[in-house]
């Protein structure tokens, strides 16, 4: 093994990696901003500096070679990376900026240049995420991962020197452009010039309103990170804490999307049967990620008729819950306010679409993501680890094992799966494999005489690949699950700011630990969604079940 | 990306700007996601974004032409035109410009990119005429 030397001491590392990995594997602190562990490093915030044999080097995108001499910190390169932080902080005002771990050390610079402030409109068009431009210092992550990971290209840098910002073409709103709203950008962004459109107010504004009925469904990936949000190890499962908390917050009925999700499993899973028996429309992709859905009526609105035509988790249970559960309870759903929790910007955008009012109403009234969840909490002084477990409300609150682990890559496609096989009885998958957490995944699958191809798809940039494929004809898939987020809804760009590839992986175990210690495991067996199909809805695909719990799509192509 | 560069370049020629409509249907053409389209147009000098009035007058301000009195030139057009620096009025724009190289001739001026040497007063109340 190679070695360097760091501040003095020895050090072994691996070929390969860079001067900042070796650090940081070390114990090392160096700061940084534009560098993110999932983004490829760019060397523009200039924190991360260090001397290398005497000159100063950006250590995030420095490979580390055999016999350096590197000194992370002296007088030298503290005053460096005080001059860049100055230069980074000079154009907004940082009493504005949301404060991040990132950026906690760049506070104390205040702008170099007052009267440079720029004064951009806000743009809040759209029902998703926010973009104040004014508290933007030019890190670039946004557009990393919009260009990079996502492949969207709706932000991008325009104009230069002083003037660069990461912009919208000709700075139209975003929902002019090519945006998904998956919020990945907000995920990335130190200051909070991106960041989700908060809903926090309404829901609050309800809660104290005496006439509403509130419930909150909270999904699935939510209970194995919003801990984080209150200091908690990633991957730490909170399902019981949270539930106390929100019943804490005021809410009538806390109940689960884990729900929604088995009878989005339940319904996809008679779809895509009948499909495979027509032959028809394949291969099917699944219809849970908002933002994969705005992504498709965007880009590949020919395509479009392959997306299986079940609503959400979070839409189906809306339906249902102003429905069902309205009569089963005697409440005029007028008045009921459905919130729910969720871990993504997109689903913001879901609930305001005009054909998600099966119900006669508004399905779903507003999403909090978990950030916003975390930060109502706090407002109001619930500090979730200390609190004692409760279990989830019912009707609504039961739910399966497949429910928890649609929040993962590759959970939605074991779930349908496990319907597929009580409804088929003979099938043969390798159980093991959907597990993983990578960016495409091929599983073969044996169904009765035939042999069918499952693709597992996250990140949009992922998907595109796949689409252009099918576009082209040569896609061999019979059926495709996509998540546009990294590792599916776990790494969701509502979910906390800490979120890296690492993280998630944790989140990813936490909820298949909550699968397995569920003794219900099959959506089929869930016994309130056998009585919502014999009171309410009949038989799955059926007449009344298309007009609750399926949708259309548009095309949005400009 | 290099032949992005050709088409921006052959669309400010035809329109004397970007319009907005032809760089939409240039991203359906190439692929190239409108924002990337925006981004390069925006970089470069070279491209306007918006219609420019018919006559566009550059004025080189840097050490020679200024030494050759390039800031009595300026001075002089906004004072015969009526306009001010980089605030056009219906017909013309005025700019300043950075070196173009051609010291041994200056001050210089440009007007629709065509480019006149040893200006003076005279001459250029001559070509002013025009642009009134």
């Amino acid at each position: 093994m190679p070695e360097i030397k760091i501040n003095g001491k020895k050090i072994k590392f691996e070929e390969g990696k860079t001067i900042l990995d070796v650090c940081r594997k070390n114990n090392i602190k160096i700061p940084t901003l534009c560098y993110h562990p999932d983004l490829k490093a760019e060397g523009k915030c200039r924190q991360c500096i260090v001397e290398v044999n005497g000159k100063i080097m950006t250590s995030c995108n420095t490979q580390a070679k055999e016999g350096m001499n590197i000194i992370t910190e002296n007088e030298k390169i503290k005053k460096y990376r005080k001059i860049n932080a100055a230069l980074l902080m000079s154009r907004v005002k940082t009493k504005d900026i949301l404060e991040t771990e990132d950026i906690e050390e760049l506070m104390e610079h205040d702008g170099l240049f007052e009267n440079k402030l720029r004064n951009l409109p806000i743009d809040n068009k759209n029902p998703a995420i926010e973009r104040n431009i004014n508290l933007c210092i030019n890190c670039g992550k946004c557009i990393r991962k919009c260009h990079d990971v996502q492949s969207v290209d709706a932000i991008y840098p325009a104009f230069k020197g002083i003037e660069t910002i990461a912009a919208t073409p000709f700075l139209c709103p975003l929902d002019q452009t090519v945006c998904t709203y998956c919020g990945q950008c907000s995920l990335v962004c130190p200051t909070g010039a991106i960041r989700e459109k908060s809903s926090i107010r309404d829901v609050e504004k309800a809660l104290k309103d005496e006439g509403k009925h509130v419930i909150i469904q909270t999904a699935p990936s939510m209970r194995a990170s919003l801990g984080e949000e209150f200091g908690l190890k990633p991957g730490s499962l909170i399902t019981g804490k949270m539930v106390t908390a929100l019943k804490k917050l005021g809410f009538n009925r806390v109940f689960d999307t884990d729900f929604g999700a088995d009878m989005t499993t339940y319904e996809e899973a008679h779809e895509l049967m009948e499909r495979i028996e027509k032959n028809k429309n394949l291969p099917m992709t699944t219809s849970c990620c908002p933002a994969w859905i705005v992504f498709m009526e965007k880009n590949y609105p020919e395509l479009l008729n392959h997306i299986s035509t079940c609503k959400s988790p979070q839409q189906m249970f809306g339906a249902i819950a102003k429905t069902y559960y309205a009569k089963l309870h005697n409440i005029d759903p007028k008045n009921i306010v459905v919130v729910s929790a969720m871990p993504c910007t997109a689903k913001k955008f879901e609930c305001e679409r005009r054909e998600m009012r099966s119900s006669g109403f508004k399905d779903v009234d507003y999403v909090l993501t978990t950030r916003e969840l975390g930060r109502m909490l706090k407002q109001n002084n619930i500090n979730l680890p200390s609190l004692n477990d409760s279990e989830f409300d019912k009707p609504l609150g039961i739910s399966s094992g497949s429910g928890a682990i649609f929040g993962t890559t590759g959970g939605v496609t074991q779930a349908v799966l496990r319907v597929i096989e009580w409804k088929m009885k003979s099938m043969d998958v390798e159980w093991e494999e959907l597990k993983k957490v990578e960016g495409i995944r091929q599983i073969k699958l044996k169904l009765g005489d035939k042999e069918l191809l499952l693709g597992i798809i996250y990140g949009l940039g992922n998907a595109r690949k796949v689409m252009e494929d099918l576009k082209k004809g040569k896609c061999r898939y019979d059926f495709i699950e996509v998540m546009a987020c990294p590792g599916g809804c776990i790494g969701g760009g509502g979910q906390p700011k800490s979120t890296d590839m690492d993280i998630v992986k944790k989140r990813s175990l936490a909820l298949y630990r909550q699968d397995e210690k569920l003794e219900m495991r099959k959506a089929h067996e869930n016994p309130v969604l056998k009585e919502v199909y014999d009171n309410f809805l009949g038989e799955p695909l059926s007449k009344k079940a298309h007009k609750y719990l399926h949708t259309r799509y548009f095309n949005r192509k400009k | 990306m290099k032949r992005l560069l050709m088409e921006l370049h052959a669309l400010q020629d035809k329109y004397g700007f970007l319009p907005k409509k032809r760089l939409e249907k240039l991203s359906k053409k190439t692929n190239i996601p409108l924002a990337i389209i925006y981004s390069t147009a925006t970089f470069y000098s070279g491209f306007e974004l918006e219609k420019q009035p018919k006559y566009v007058i550059g004025v080189v301000t840097c050490p020679s032409c200024i030494a050759n009195g390039a800031l009595e030139l300026i001075e002089y057009i906004e004072k015969t035109l009526n306009l001010e620096i980089n605030n056009p009025n219906k017909k013309c724009l005025l700019l300043k410009l950075q070196c173009i190289g051609r010291c041994y001739d200056a001050p210089v001026i440009t007007i629709n990119k065509k480019i006149y040497t040893k200006m003076n007063k005279e001459k250029l109340s001559d070509l002013l005429k025009k642009c009134r």
